[in-house]
């Protein structure tokens, strides 16, 4: 099916590729948000221990979406690398709108998938298009149609190389493990076997995800009448920002706790630094096997789960605000574009020096929630201590890995002499 | 030299990628905390689980074997001696930060083995990191933790043969299917609220008995680990006829685990510990 503005051009390609990544990256980010905003405990109220293990698996289930989320991202990463451009990894024009779990919540994720499916034209008597704006479902459409047409009657559509993508043997995954799938670019066919699988053959992937933000609606809406208590999520505050951050937003909500700010500080600048080295690891120029290993080693497993995914949650624990009841959440809030300096001595030190700053305020905020009495609560405490380890790890294993030791003697000894 | 070998099932509650290794309940991975079950935590227990599962193994590890000098001692004091590993030791891997293999086990941390036999009790532990014992595991330099790492790197090595001789497990997608009508019996005897949640989750578990899927192989998994104890070593052997070990030479030891029942959050260990003993001309100019 042919929609108007079709690719005519590279340009056009990457134009409409890095418009889903923005898109791809925003729903990971608002999936990520609500499943942390679960409970997970039924100290926290609100739950039976059936109604309980039902949250388990809604929170199981839309993490596993997000994951998948993420690997079209890295699908969309290969294929704009494939036609010799960058991977993209900002937001566009447009910011994720994140909401704690809810049936309004979910039913927004329902339409977000069936969205994937291209709707049909609504063209008017004169054949414009009465659109108000494209669907991710009619972008796709679109790159599709635009690699099926340059790649047919360009001969050089495909100027990347490889080694600037990201297959499963790259990450130490098995293919299909944590339901990861990535494979390299390199022709029309793998192309269109990647948006193929992104879509689904038979459109059933993305099925698939609808069909099971629908059986999480149906299992909630069927909790939420017979139980007039039930209640699976944490007061998690919508869009929650630093008070700087919330000048340019009118949905969003401040986060004035000083504790909590400094929380949703180091969550942002993580985030960040995760995407610039992720960025890095598929625009490699002249790193050593050893560095580029060395990336890799920090920015998949480490980055996104020992540290990412358990201060997302953490966050839902921390009030917003003194007095209130609202708590905060994954702010994934970063700043554009997303770029390190070519140089790659420049750039790694650049790295070195966020995770330095990432365990100072870690350190922080861990010894502010030991101090106060209101956040006393033993998983606080213990998960934001083995977060400052981690972080500590993560640092050595960077000046390691990076030879930044050398770096660093070299700069002392300039300065002594 | 005195060799003891030593088998049993321990208990570890932890969870599995892509969760944290400090998620508390268990959400993404094969592995959880069920309704009525305090946080996972971690520990590798040799002895006393922790909310132990119904239809699970016995925890326990025990001296099976004893050999002196390569001779075997059916009636050594050290026959069914009790071995522990002592301080909460955990397996430290946290996705490649602690251990780079990529097995994801890592290594186990405080090592400290302790036996206790009849009148006898022999402990040593392991220093990580000998310069300086109260340096934190996640700051120890990686060439001190590469020595107690896992023999193999890459990953783990999949041996059912191993597994079914030590365990009696022969065919895991049965064992799981058994273990879930076992407990949708319980089930349908059951009308406490928490204990039908833990039950229904862990049936639901059960029931993912794909053989490739990682709750089943993982029956079927083993990783080992070589090092030799360097550290502290204590020998109490009050009237008890033990040969005068020598505390100041290593300890080779060497184990296996697999056998990982994600059910029951338990898995199985083999191993011997090498006992240098102080030799007869030496002891004859001490005496």
């Amino acid at each position: 099916m042919k929609v108007e503005r079709n690719v005519e051009s590279r340009r056009d390609l990457v134009r409409a590729l890095r418009s889903v990544a923005a898109l791809e990256h925003q729903v990971m980010c608002e999936y990520l948000f609500a499943a942390f905003s679960l409970k997970k405990r039924i100290g926290e109220g609100g739950l039976s221990p059936l109604q309980l293990e039902s949250v388990r698996e809604w929170q199981s289930t839309i993490l596993l979406v997000a994951r998948q989320e993420m690997e079209h991202l890295g699908i969309v990463s290969n294929l704009l690398s494939a036609v010799g451009s960058t991977p993209y990894f900002g937001f566009g024009n447009s910011r994720p709108q994140l909401h704690r779990f809810s049936t309004a919540t979910i039913r927004h994720f329902v339409e977000i998938e069936e969205a994937h499916d291209p709707p049909e034209p609504d063209i008017n008597s004169s054949g414009e298009n009465n659109g108000q704006g494209e669907s991710i479902g009619e972008i796709y459409a679109r790159i599709y149609d635009g690699f099926v047409d340059l790649g047919g009657r360009m001969e050089n559509l495909f100027i990347g190389a490889s080694r600037s993508q990201i297959e499963n043997a790259d990450i130490d995954l098995r293919p299909g493990l944590y339901h990861i799938s990535l494979k390299t670019v390199s022709d029309l066919d793998s192309a269109t076997a990647a948006l193929d699988h992104i879509l689904g053959a038979s459109h059933g992937d993305e099925h698939a995800h609808a069909e099971r933000f629908r059986q999480i609606l149906t299992e909630a809406e069927r909790s939420y009448k017979s139980d007039p208590d039930f209640e699976p999520a944490r007061p998690v505050a919508s869009n929650p920002c630093s008070i700087s951050v919330r000048a340019n937003r009118e949905d969003a909500t401040a986060v004035t706790d000083p504790v909590t700010r400094q929380a949703l500080e180091l969550f942002n600048e993580a985030y960040e630094t995760m995407l610039l080295m992720l960025g890095r690891f598929y625009s490699p120029s002249d790193e050593t096997p050893e560095e580029r290993y060395t990336l890799k080693r920090i920015v998949f497993f480490p980055m996104m789960t020992m540290i990412i995914r358990p201060l997302g949650e953490l966050l839902t624990l921390l009030p917003v605000r003194d007095g209130s009841d609202l708590t905060a959440g994954a702010g994934f809030s970063f700043s554009e574009p997303l770029q390190l300096h070519p140089d790659k001595r420049v750039a790694w030190l650049n790295l070195h020096e966020r995770i330095r700053n990432h365990i100072v305020k870690a350190t922080a905020v861990h010894r502010a929630v030991s101090d106060r009495a209101d956040l006393n609560r033993s998983e606080l405490g213990d998960r934001f201590a083995f977060l400052v380890q981690n972080l500590e790890a993560m640092s050595e294993h960077f000046e390691r890995g990076m030879n930044l030791k050398h770096e660093y003697l070299q700069h002392l000894l300039k300065r002594a002499f | 030299m005195l060799r003891l070998h030593f088998t049993g099932w321990f208990q570890c509650r932890l969870a599995t990628n892509p969760d944290p290794s400090d998620e508390p309940r268990g959400v993404s991975g094969y592995t959880f905390a069920v309704a009525g079950e305090p946080d996972l935590d971690r520990v590798i227990r040799f002895h006393e689980p922790v909310a132990p599962r119904s239809h699970g193994p016995e925890v326990g590890v025990y001296v099976r074997h004893v050999y002196f000098d390569g001779v075997e001692k059916a009636d050594h004091c050290l026959v069914n001696a009790r071995v522990d590993l002592r301080g909460d030791p955990k397996f430290e891997s946290r996705n490649l930060l602690i251990s780079e293999d990529r097995s994801g086990i890592g290594i186990i941390e405080p090592f400290d083995i302790h036996v206790v036999g009849d009148g006898v009790e022999i402990s040593r532990k392991d220093l990580l990191y000998p310069p300086d014992e109260t340096v934190p595991t996640h700051r120890v330099p990686a060439e001190f933790v590469a020595r107690r790492a896992p023999s193999r790197k890459d990953g783990m090595t999949l041996d059912p043969n191993r597994i079914a001789e030590a365990t009696g497990i022969v065919d895991p997608v049965r064992f799981r299917a058994e273990k879930a009508e076992a407990l949708k019996l319980d089930l349908e005897a059951e009308t406490d609220e928490t204990s039908m949640a833990a039950l229904q989750k862990r049936i639901r578990e059960l029931r993912i008995n794909d053989d490739a899927t990682l709750r089943v192989l993982s029956l079927s998994l083993v990783q080992s680990w070589r090092f030799d104890l360097n550290g502290p070593a204590t020998v109490n052997s009050k009237g008890a006829d033990i040969d005068p070990v020598d505390t100041a030479a290593p300890w080779p030891i060497d184990f296996w685990m697999g056998g990982w029942d994600a059910d029951s959050l338990c898995g199985f260990v083999s191993g011997t510990i090498n006992i240098p003993l102080i030799e007869e001309p030496y002891r004859a100019q001490q005496d």
